[in-house]
């Protein structure tokens, strides 16, 4: 390879490099001149609206991140400590599956609950579906999480532990779960992140009990921060899409925020 | 030390069943959940699968397919190219000198950032420039919005285990793209095409950040040239609040959960690892 070439290849790779950083901070400026924008053109949310949002993306990402994660770590230790061999691999290759499930598919199986079945859709039974799904979405994803950071683990802990007289339960939950605590702490604060930021199926639900809610003469919830993007980016292209943009503005701050402490708190934080 | 608390090995061991039990009670739930959903997709998409399959149906899922392809071979080549150049620069300190491990940090962060997010921006922006992208402009997009993930597979593609390699290519005198063509990537191209493989099951899973970029559900909108379809994920996504035609709409979310578990599949065929890595927007 000639010098030439190989400073043309660096070049590149510095210029790809330099790109792929570059898209957060160009996000954010983007953000910010559409919420100043918004703020000049008084074309904001109202703020008892935006609050709500607020309120209800807090609320499934703390109940998404927790019970992901407990559901998530929980499986994934029974597969790993506890669980036969040919289990283990059945429990694998399901969890797998259930990996490869699109947000829409989960969007759709939650939307038919609501649309095809006699099912009132009440605030309860809305709020209900959506936590349900956003459990098993992030618990899926803690499940691979939690494989990879038991495969981290010195396999002396395990044989130690052994030695010591303990059995494969007694290993998992006083030798392996303890050392698993930061990275249990890592994987929660990027749960939260993730659940934070789902759009897709939690949208579809929203959007199915309104259309039912509506029909039926009942209240609805107006959805998350994602959710709500989601909906208002594709389906306009008015004013409203620039009064969206102070939520998608507090929306990453709250996403950021939840990585960097997770950072913070175990020293990185796995992808989400 | 955890190992502490363990009961000495001259006393009989005492199995704990409680934790045992919730334990396998959180793997059977987990499996149960997969087994519901493609259960319930499966039952739903007998009722409509036949007009899923006839390609003059509105919910008939043959051009979406082509709408999907065609979205994968625009965004996929791009979002590899890009992503893999990026990880060659953030993975070799020559390159980029001492800001590497910020660059490795940064990349962290810009992946943490939820796709909605970033395609909002872009609709934002696009809006404000006044221009209305189809889905050629679409998949540039996505494949902008898949680069920090591309870049990072790739990174730990080509840095796991690879540190004496490189010191040893480096004392001999080889130059960074040296070391890169002839040291690193026979090693790592079973690994580069599962992340490649990886990053296209995200493409093709992609809905929201489609619909927003391209205008879904906008009025009258032209986001769907040139294929005059959306891609599967979006076509999903945009007939799933309806009762009319469930079925279908369950058709075409289970042919998008098979395709997906089989490239998947190939993935970790190909990495020999788990490559397991969330949908779009999870």
């Amino acid at each position: 390879m000639s010098p030439g070439v190989e400073r043309l290849l660096i070049a590149a790779a510095r210029v790809c490099a330099a790109a792929v950083v570059s898209i957060a901070p160009l996000v954010l400026i983007a953000l910010v001149a559409a919420t100043l924008a918004a703020l000049f053109k008084r074309v904001s949310m109202p703020a008892d609206a935006a609050f709500w949002l607020l309120l209800s993306s807090v609320g499934f990402g703390l109940v998404g991140a927790t019970m992901g994660t407990a559901l998530g770590v929980g499986a994934a230790l029974y597969a790993v400590e506890i669980a036969s061999p040919g289990l283990r691999q059945t429990i694998k290759a399901l969890v797998g599956a259930l990996h490869a499930v699109p947000a829409v598919g989960f969007g759709v199986v939650a939307a038919g609950a609501l649309l095809v079945t006699p099912l009132l859709p009440n605030v309860g039974v809305t709020i209900a579906i959506a936590s349900m799904v956003i459990i098993v979405m992030v618990a899926s994803v803690v499940f691979v999480q939690t494989r990879r950071a038991l495969s981290g683990l010195p396999d002396d802990l395990r044989v130690v532990a052994a030695a010591a007289g303990a059995d494969p339960v007694s290993a998992a939950t006083q030798a392996v779960l303890p050392a698993l605590q930061r990275n249990i702490a890592g994987i929660w604060w990027s749960s939260f992140a993730l659940a934070l930021g789902e759009a897709t199926a939690l949208q579809i639900v929203f959007s199915a009990a309104a259309v039912k809610a509506e029909a039926f003469g009942m209240a609805f919830l107006p959805g998350t921060l994602a959710s709500a993007l989601l909906q208002v980016g594709a389906s306009t292209r008015s004013d409203a899409l620039l009064g969206m943009a102070p939520a998608a503005l507090l929306l990453l701050a709250m996403t950021i925020s939840a990585v960097v402490l997770g950072r913070r708190a175990v020293g990185h934080v796995p992808w989400p | 030390m955890a190992v502490s608390a363990l009961q000495p090995a001259d006393q009989p061991a005492r199995a704990a069943p409680l934790p045992a039990v919730v334990f396998a009670a959180c793997a059977v739930v987990l499996c149960l959940s997969v087994v519901a959903i493609v259960g319930w997709l499966a039952v739903a998409a007998l009722t409509g699968g036949a007009r899923a399959l006839n390609p003059f149906d509105p919910a008939g899922v043959l051009h979406p397919l082509l709408a999907t392809a065609y979205v994968t071979a625009l965004a996929l080549p791009l979002a590899a190219v890009v992503g893999v150049f990026a990880a060659i620069a953030v993975a070799d300190v020559r390159i980029f000198g001492s800001a590497a491990f910020g660059m490795r940090g940064a990349l962290g962060l810009v992946g943490s950032v939820p796709t909605v997010i970033v395609a909002f921006s872009v609709a934002v922006a696009a809006t404000a420039a006044g221009w209305r992208p189809t889905l050629t402009g679409a998949a540039v997009l996505l494949a902008v919005i898949n680069m920090p993930l591309m870049t990072s597979l790739a990174l730990s593609v080509l840095t796991q285990r690879t540190a004496k390699i490189r010191e040893a290519a480096t004392a001999l005198g080889a130059t960074p793209m040296f070391t890169v063509r002839h040291v690193l990537l026979p090693r790592a191209m079973s690994g580069l095409w599962g992340a490649v493989t990886i990053v296209a099951t995200q493409i093709i899973g992609a809905a929201g950040a489609i619909a927003i970029i391209a205008g879904a559900n906008v009025p009258n909108s032209t986001g769907a040239a040139p294929i005059y379809a959306w891609p599967l994920a979006v076509h999903v996504w945009i007939r799933a609040g309806a009762v009319s035609g469930y079925g279908a709409t369950a058709a075409g979310a289970l042919l998008l959960a098979i395709l997906i578990w089989l490239l998947q599949g190939a993935a970790r065929l190909r990495s020999g690892a788990d490559a397991g890595m969330p949908q779009e927007g999870r």
